[in-house]
This record gives C-alpha cells, sequence and structure tokens, in this order.
C-alpha cells in the first residue's frame, strides 16, 4: 500500500468512516489481483518468446537463438566453444561448469525480448554486415561470464577477461606498451630482464607500489593523470605544479593508491595469463583457479608446468615479435609502388595529343 | 632537348616547388620539436609519439600534392596552348610525352632530397630512450614513392584526352551515386569501402600511401 493510500485509510478511520476504509480495503485487492494478473500474462509471454527459440549447443556452450539466427549462432558457437577449450581446458566441460548460455535477438527489433532464462547472457545480433560481430560478440560475452570463477586477488590484480585467441595473434600494442611504459621497469624488461617483466607485469607483489613500480617522473605523471584527484589540493598542487616527489608519494598513497596500476596495460597481463593456460594444458586453468591465495607469479608458474622465467621469456619473445610495422618501406610495397608508377607512365607515353 | 624541357618546366613550376621543397624540409624538422626524449617518462614518450603520427599524416598529403601540382605544370601549359608546340616539334609523341615526364621526375627529386636532408637532421639531434628508432632514409624513400605514385596517375590524366579524364570522374561518381541509392534503399550493401580498400590496401596502386609515416617510431 502506498504511503498516500495508507494516510487516507488512517484519516479515514480516524474520522470514523468504517464504509469508506472497507470500500480502500476492496479497491487494495482489486489492485493486487490485477498486478498478479499481469505477472501471469508476462510469464506466459516469457514461455511463449522461450518456446519459440531454437537451441544448439557446442561443448558446454548453449545458444538460444529464434530461427533466422540459428545457422550463424551455430557456426560461431563452434568456433566460440574451440577457443573457450583451447584456453579455459578441462575445467569449462559441463561435468565441471555449469553451462555458458547465451541468447541471441535481432538488434534492429528493439530491446531483448523476454523468455531468455536468467542465466542467459542477451546477444543483440545486427543485419547485414554487423553479423560479422556474432562471434566477437559471444567470445566477449562468455570470457566475462568465466571471470565470475576468479578469485577477488586475482581478478583485481588483471581487471579484464582472458581472451582466447591463439598464441600467435599478438597485438602491436603490447610491444608499443613495452617500450613506452612510465615505469622504468619495462625498460628494463625489454633489454632483458626478467626480473624486471615479472615486476612491471605485478608478478611480484610489490611492497609500495607508487615507489617500487615507478620513479619520480613516473609517478608525477601518474598523478597528473589522475581522472578525479581524491587526495588534497595542497599535495596534487606540489607534486604537478613543482615536482616534489615526496608530494606525488602522499597522493599516491592516499585514496588515489587505487589508481596504481602495475607498469604495464591490462593486454600485457592477460597474454601472459593466457599464455600459462594453453601451454599448461586441459587442466591449467583449474590448477590456476585452485591455488588461490598463493602470489600471482607463483599460480601462473602452477598453471604454465613451467618456471616463472620460462614464461616470461616466452611472453618477452612473443611481445617483441608483434613489434609493428615502422615507416620501413617493405620490397613488397616498394616494387608496387613502381610497378604502378610504371604502369601508369605508360598511359602517358600512350597519350594522344589529339584532345577528343 | 631533355635540358629546355627541364628548364620550362622549372620556370612554370618553381614557386609551388619551391613551397613545397620548403614544406619537406620544415615537417620533419618541426616534428622533432624536442632534442631530449631519453630523459623524459614513458607518458611523454606516449604522448610524443602520438603527436608524431597526428603530424606523420602531412607527408602523404604533400607527397600527394606535389604530384597533382607537377603534372599539372607539366601538361596545363600544353592543353591551353592547343598543343601547337608538342606538335610543332620533330618528335614523336611518345618521345615528347617521356620528355615531360621525366622533367617532372627530375624536380621532385629536389622536395624529396630536402625532406632526406631534414630528416637526417632531425635524427641526428634528438635522443631517444631505449626501444625507440629513426627512420630517416625509410621514410624519405616512402615519400618518394608516393610522390612518384602520385605525380604519375595525374601525369596520366593530365596527359590524356578530356575524355579520359571525364571517363574517370564519371566513374567516380557512378560510384558515389550507386553507394547513395544502396544507403537510401537500406540495403547495408557498401561498394565504396571495399574500392578504397583495393586502392589503398596492397598491392593497390596507393597502397605506399596507407600505413604509419613517422620519423621516430617504435
Amino acid at each position: 500500500m502506498s504511503n498516500r493510500s495508507r494516510l487516507l485509510v488512517l484519516a479515514l478511520t480516524l474520522a470514523g468512516s468504517p464504509a469508506a476504509a472497507q470500500h480502500l480495503a476492496r479497491l487494495e485487492r482489486m489492485w493486487k489481483d490485477a498486478a498478479l494478473a499481469s505477472a501471469r500474462v508476462d510469464s506466459l509471454a516469457r514461455l511463449r518468446a522461450r518456446e519459440a527459440l531454437d537451441t544448439s549447443r557446442a561443448g558446454n556452450v548453449i545458444v538460444l537463438a529464434p530461427a533466422g539466427l540459428m545457422s550463424a549462432a551455430r557456426d560461431a558457437a563452434t568456433t566460440a566453444w574451440e577457443g573457450l577449450y583451447r584456453t579455459f581446458g578441462d575445467e569449462i566441460l559441463p561435468a565441471r561448469h555449469k553451462p555458458l548460455v547465451t541468447a541471441l535477438y535481432q538488434a534492429d527489433k528493439g530491446p531483448p525480448p523476454y523468455g531468455f532464462p536468467t542465466d542467459a547472457a542477451p546477444i543483440p545480433v545486427a543485419t547485414g554486415r554487423g553479423a560479422h560481430l556474432l562471434l566477437p560478440q559471444m567470445l566477449f560475452t562468455l570470457t566475462d561470464r568465466l571471470r565470475k570463477d576468479f578469485d577477488r586477488p586475482f581478478e583485481h590484480w588483471l581487471r579484464g577477461a582472458i581472451r582466447t585467441e591463439p598464441l600467435d595473434h599478438v597485438s602491436p600494442l603490447l610491444f608499443e606498451d613495452l617500450v613506452t611504459s612510465p615505469s622504468p621497469l619495462a625498460r628494463a624488461c625489454y633489454v632483458g630482464s626478467l626480473d624486471a617483466c615479472g615486476s612491471a607485469l605485478g608478478l611480484v607483489a610489490p611492497r609500495d607500489p607508487a615507489t617500487d613500480w615507478y620513479d619520480a617522473p613516473g609517478r608525477r605523471e601518474l598523478v597528473r593523470n589522475l581522472v578525479t584527484p581524491r587526495s588534497g589540493g595542497v599535495w596534487y598542487g606540489q607534486c604537478v605544479e613543482y615536482g616534489v616527489d615526496e608530494a606525488c608519494i602522499r597522493v599516491l598513497h592516499g585514496p588515489d593508491s587505487m589508481s596504481v596500476e602495475p607498469p604495464l596495460i591490462f593486454p600485457n597481463r592477460e597474454l601472459v595469463v593466457r599464455m600459462a593456460l594453453q601451454l599448461g594444458g586441459p587442466e591449467a586453468f583449474h590448477r590456476l583457479l585452485g591455488s588461490a591465495g598463493r602470489p600471482v607469479g607463483q599460480r601462473l608458474e602452477l598453471a604454465a608446468g613451467m618456471s616463472l622465467d620460462s614464461l616470461l621469456t616466452r611472453w618477452r619473445q612473443a611481445v617483441l615479435l608483434a613489434r609493428p610495422e615502422s615507416v620501413d618501406v617493405s620490397a613488397g610495397i616498394g616494387w608496387v609502388a613502381l610497378a604502378w608508377a610504371l604502369v601508369l607512365s605508360a598511359f602517358v607515353l600512350g597519350s594522344s595529343r589529339w584532345r577528343l | 632537348m631533355f635540358r629546355t624541357m627541364l628548364f620550362t618546366q622549372w620556370t612554370w613550376a618553381r614557386n609551388p616547388l619551391l613551397v613545397g621543397t620548403l614544406a619537406a624540409f620544415a615537417i620533419p624538422v618541426i616534428s622533432v620539436h624536442t632534442g631530449d626524449l631519453a630523459s623524459v617518462d614513458g607518458f611523454t614518450v606516449r604522448t610524443y609519439l602520438e603527436t608524431l603520427q597526428t603530424v606523420g599524416i602531412a607527408y602523404p598529403i604533400l607527397a600527394g600534392v606535389l604530384g597533382l601540382v607537377l603534372a599539372l605544370t607539366a601538361w596545363g601549359p600544353d592543353h591551353r596552348g592547343r598543343h601547337v608546340y608538342a606538335l610543332t616539334l620533330p618528335l614523336p609523341r611518345w618521345q615528347y610525352a617521356l620528355l615531360r615526364y621525366t622533367a617532372g621526375l627530375t624536380l621532385l627529386a629536389l622536395p624529396v632530397i630536402a625532406l632526406w636532408v631534414a630528416a637526417l637532421v632531425a635524427s641526428a639531434t634528438v635522443r631517444l630512450p631505449v626501444g625507440l628508432s629513426t627512420y630517416p632514409t625509410a621514410l624519405a624513400t616512402r615519400f618518394a614513392l608516393a610522390a612518384v605514385v602520385a605525380y604519375s596517375a595525374f601525369s596520366a590524366i593530365s596527359a590524356g584526352t578530356s575524355r579520359t579524364a571525364a571517363y574517370i570522374l564519371g566513374a567516380l561518381m557512378v560510384l558515389l551515386v550507386f553507394q547513395l541509392t544502396l544507403t537510401l534503399a537500406d540495403t547495408g550493401v557498401d561498394v565504396v569501402s571495399p574500392t578504397f580498400e583495393a586502392i589503398f590496401i596492397w598491392p593497390g596502386p596507393l597502397a605506399v600511401f596507407s600505413g604509419r609515416w613517422m620519423l621516430v617510431d617504435v
């Protein structure tokens, strides 16, 4: 009963009008009945919509989709399961893990329709060229769902989902991050120090992130790049304006300490985890989850089934190999450009003097 | 004959060519505005590279503009003079066209050399942190190739008949109108993007224009 009707009932009761109070009670009963009926209709609509969906299963991936999307859904589910199994292994088999359910709907038909079970993640599918995005959307949704399996410290360190691409697909962004990171640890890692690599990835728990991971200029830039600095304005100003390192440390030890992340960005941390899982075999994810409470470096060692140094060596090699193509002119581009110039110059030589 | 042709084209094109040469010299020097990157922090290096990438757009634009200007100044006077000069020369057409074309190419060497020298100077003055390198010769080579392709393409259009130019412009218009019709019909079909990809992605004719144009890079 709303506050207004409560007050009205109270007023009427106090006013000593039993007929009016009965009338109000009847109205309230009618309102409750109507709400109940509406919920039943809603439930029936959900059931009808759910019955209209087809189901496809690949491994432990279940896709609910209308008939029009079923063919694409089946292909996407098969490919998605291959990637998921390659990375997460036996830990996500039906015997061990809850089904990974997604429900597709046509994005151009408005919001998700009723009928999806609560554990299904809805995925809007665009028509035309947008349909090609179904597989990445599905993988994004499912890997994000698997984040729920992470324990809190691991999630706090990684801060994102583990992808499923094979290890030979490494973005050039990772190399750029290694080379341009604000931390001297990253540059030491680039030169070849594996200890520095481990620290830059945050695999070794720092005593003090602000001073262990960054040097004075790095700290100043960290403070300067705080989106909404919460610490006192005096320290912030002294750090940013005058470069007083003590002030920077004070800011980064305050409420803004949450902003101090490991020097190498999330995609680099994600790659080292993916590498540990894919190299560690089908039980790697199980070992990773089962070692909660230990330092992240040790957990990755256990998952990968190799020493941390070996894992970091492989990670570093993969990142160095992902060096983006610089301005260097490859032979292919050079010869093709010259060939086109020759073809076009042939048009020049073959031109007519008679202007038609 | 070639020297005369070269001198004539130099006379016609010297003003825009000198401006282009100056720009080619200035862009690398201005882009590397700080001399000491080795002692700055990573955030600054990252911002610096982003700025350099933004400035890098100027290189292919300059190469394209130089190609266009040299092609227009090489063939424009012929059109205006109704080809009387070309017809009075005791030369077959292909030889005359070859002389004009190579004279233009020779003039194109000026801004390319200016850019190369400027890139070498800028590279010598900047101190870089570990992991970054300079690419003066690669940048100049890429600039030269882009300028040559642009000059050849615009020469092919300028030296051809008006009908050739009309065909090319007409084809472009048809493509755009076709795309507009498809968009209005809400078909979701895109013909412009694949066409541009075919032109600008390897092995397309203008592939040398795409990609990173950076004097300092990882």
